[in-house]
């Protein structure tokens, strides 16, 4: 199995009003292709940081972080926005999805940034369907319950068939019953579609459903 | 990648209506200020054009007063004579003189009282010369005949239509100006200024007589002799005439210009009035622009969360940047246009307002102008786009972790 993401002695420092927060503080780890990973840890341990910086949303203050064998360091903005569209796909706690938009429109919203001429539609519409929104497809998220929009951003963050999908805490916001289903739907993209899903979360219980656990606190892995 | 921009900001835009208009609202003001401004003057240019090309270019016009074609409508004692057009005759290069004398008086038709223009034309040597050099033709009856002293020819719009009487004057009617009968022995063809159109020619003595004019002109008008340079005759004859009435040069108590010149002259104050109000709503349009600008730092910041999905998902820095812009374009775009039609409106509300006024001495046609729609398109779509550019790159530039953490 080839190593999709690495770190390596990561260091993340944030200045938070006066002070700085060191929120990571030298962790090391490796994510391989089609893997299941659970990245678990109290509030404040730095798995968010972690994912964020796996995710190529934010770069590491020292040490390195490497996907798919390339330093994200040496990337421009852009050539880590286009790893994000291509490659990467975010599901949040918080589903961050487009209010003003449909359900079809929010999961499209990656292709618009692409600069091709492909129409998507049909391949949203399939997405929706696959997770049971087809009857929702014109309906805003205000119009809809938390679990159906944690399916419309799992749909959104698989519409450019990515190699990983990461996961901020996507049951923390839902009801025990909604998140079981919400987590057997990563599970099945795990194993069906062969895509690489990390999730970060403080439960333990959920953690479990991982193929592998990676533990943190203070910054660094226990 | 556009298409989904504006798909995007409009969804903005829509999303909080009142304060769109509002921003909106300076533009529309600055927009409709300078479009109204700028078709009304180019409406007034026309009308002068226009008057000056049925007269033609070789026209000498003397006016009393220093003040030329607006000393003319401010009124003031005339020094002008018959001496004066009597030294002109002699003039080689002079192919023929007319003049008037001009008054406003109330005209009686069946009982109908109306304000019209009243000239005093010269008919001892046939009126014709005088209709002919102001451009205009008698189209039923016949011109005033040089023995008569109570007869009259009347403009297009007292026969035509019921806009000056309610029952059209016809030949041979009687019209009662200052307390005398004059019968009505011709029609005038449509001249397309509105003091000609609603005049009343009638022989210069008569006129001179009830205007207490004292054998004192108002207006002359000679026409230069082929062959000759209209501004070298012209500045022979300031020279004679200055001699003549005994005043210094740059203290003529007349004005002489060529019909050129008024053009020019014209064209030259419109476009200065013209500047300043635009200038003013210049004003309004850097007013307007802030307003867009404060309303796009507004709206950044509230989709702080919104531009750090949109990052998440793979938008680059030019891409969220681009979607800003088209948003505060749209602002621009749509005010302008809003504004635009606006003015247009205006100008033509005016121009109604000015027919209506009687005693107006221009007829305006105000003229939607597509060229002018566009620049005032083009410009407001610009001052939308550079009042969004700081907030557009802020945005442009965020985290995307900070933006995706903003509550």
């Amino acid at each position: 199995m080839k190593p999709l993401i690495e770190l390596h002695n990561v260091h993340k420092n944030y200045v938070m009003g006066k002070s700085i927060v060191r929120a990571l503080r030298g962790l090391s780890l490796k994510i391989t292709e089609d893997e299941f990973v659970a990245m678990v840890g109290a509030s404040g341990s730095g798995k968010s940081t972690a994912m964020h910086l796996m995710g190529c949303l934010d770069t590491p203050s020292h040490g390195k972080v490497i996907f798919e064998g390339k330093d994200i360091l040496n990337l421009s903005s852009n050539e880590l926005a286009t790893i994000r569209r291509e490659r990467i796909g975010f599901v949040f706690q918080t589903f961050n999805l487009m209010n003003t938009m449909s359900a079809l429109d929010n999961v499209l919203l990656p292709t618009v940034f692409k600069n091709d001429d492909v129409n998507y539609e049909k391949r949203a519409r399939d997405l929706l369907k696959e997770v049971g929104l087809s009857h929702r497809i014109a309906h805003k998220p205000s119009e809809l319950s938390g679990g159906e929009r944690q399916r419309i951003a799992i749909a959104r963050s698989l519409i450019n068939d990515p190699e990983v999908v990461f996961a901020d805490e996507p049951t923390g916001n839902l009801d025990s019953v909604t998140g079981r289903k919400v987590m057997n739907f990563l599970k099945r993209v795990n194993k069906v579609r062969k895509k690489t899903i990390v999730i970060v979360t403080h439960d333990l219980e959920l953690a479990k459903e991982a193929d592998r656990i990676i533990k943190l606190k203070d910054g660094v892995r226990l | 990648m556009i298409t989904a921009a504006f798909k995007i900001s409009l969804n903005s835009i829509r999303q909080q209506r009142v304060r769109s208009w509002l921003t909106m609202l300076g533009i529309f003001i600055g927009i409709a200020s300078v479009t109204t401004f700028i078709s009304l003057g180019d409406a007034v240019n026309n009308s002068v054009q226009e008057m000056f090309e049925m007269i033609g270019g070789n026209k000498l016009i003397i006016m009393p007063g220093a003040g030329g074609i607006l000393g003319a409508f401010m009124g003031g004692e005339s020094t002008l004579t018959i001496d004066d057009v009597k030294m002109l005759e002699r003039l080689g290069s002079i192919n023929s003189v007319t003049y008037y004398v001009m008054g406003n008086s109330l005209a009686t038709v069946r009982n109908e009282h109306e304000s019209v223009w009243v000239m005093g034309i010269p008919s001892e040597k046939g009126s014709d010369i005088f209709t002919q050099m102001q451009g205009m033709d008698i189209v039923r009856g016949r011109n005033i005949d040089e023995t008569e002293k109570y007869t009259a020819v009347v403009g297009y719009l007292l026969w035509s239509g019921n806009e000056i009487f309610s029952r059209p004057v016809r030949l041979r009617d009687t019209i009662t100006v200052d307390e005398k009968d004059f019968e009505v022995v011709g029609l005038l063809s449509k001249v397309g200024t509105r003091q000609d159109d609603t005049s009343i020619l009638i022989p210069f003595e008569t006129a001179s007589d009830i205007y207490n004019k004292d054998g004192k002109l108002d207006f002359i008008m000679a026409e230069v002799s082929p062959g000759f340079e209209i501004e070298k005759v012209s500045e022979i004859i300031k020279n004679r005439l200055a001699r003549e009435h005994d005043v210094k040069k740059g203290e003529e108590d007349f004005s002489l210009q060529t019909s050129e010149n008024i053009i020019n002259m014209v064209g030259g104050i419109i476009l200065l009035i013209q500047l300043v109000f635009v200038g003013v709503a210049m004003i309004s349009m850097v007013v307007g622009g802030i307003g867009i600008m404060n309303t796009m730092y507004t709206s950044v910041i509230e989709r702080t969360k919104q531009i750090g999905v949109m990052k998440a998902v793979g938008a680059k820095d030019s891409q969220i940047l681009t979607i800003f812009l088209v948003e505060s374009g749209i602002y621009g775009l749509v005010g302008g246009l809003v504004g635009g039609l606006m003015g247009y409106g205006f100008a033509k509300l005016m121009e109604l307002g000015i027919q209506s006024e009687g005693g107006s001495v221009f007829s305006l046609s105000v003229t939607f102008s597509p060229g002018l729609i566009l620049g005032v398109l083009l410009f407001s779509f610009v001052v939308g786009v550079v009042s969004g550019l700081l907030p557009a790159r802020q945005a442009s530039k965020m985290n995307p972790v900070d933006a995706l953490r903003y509550e």
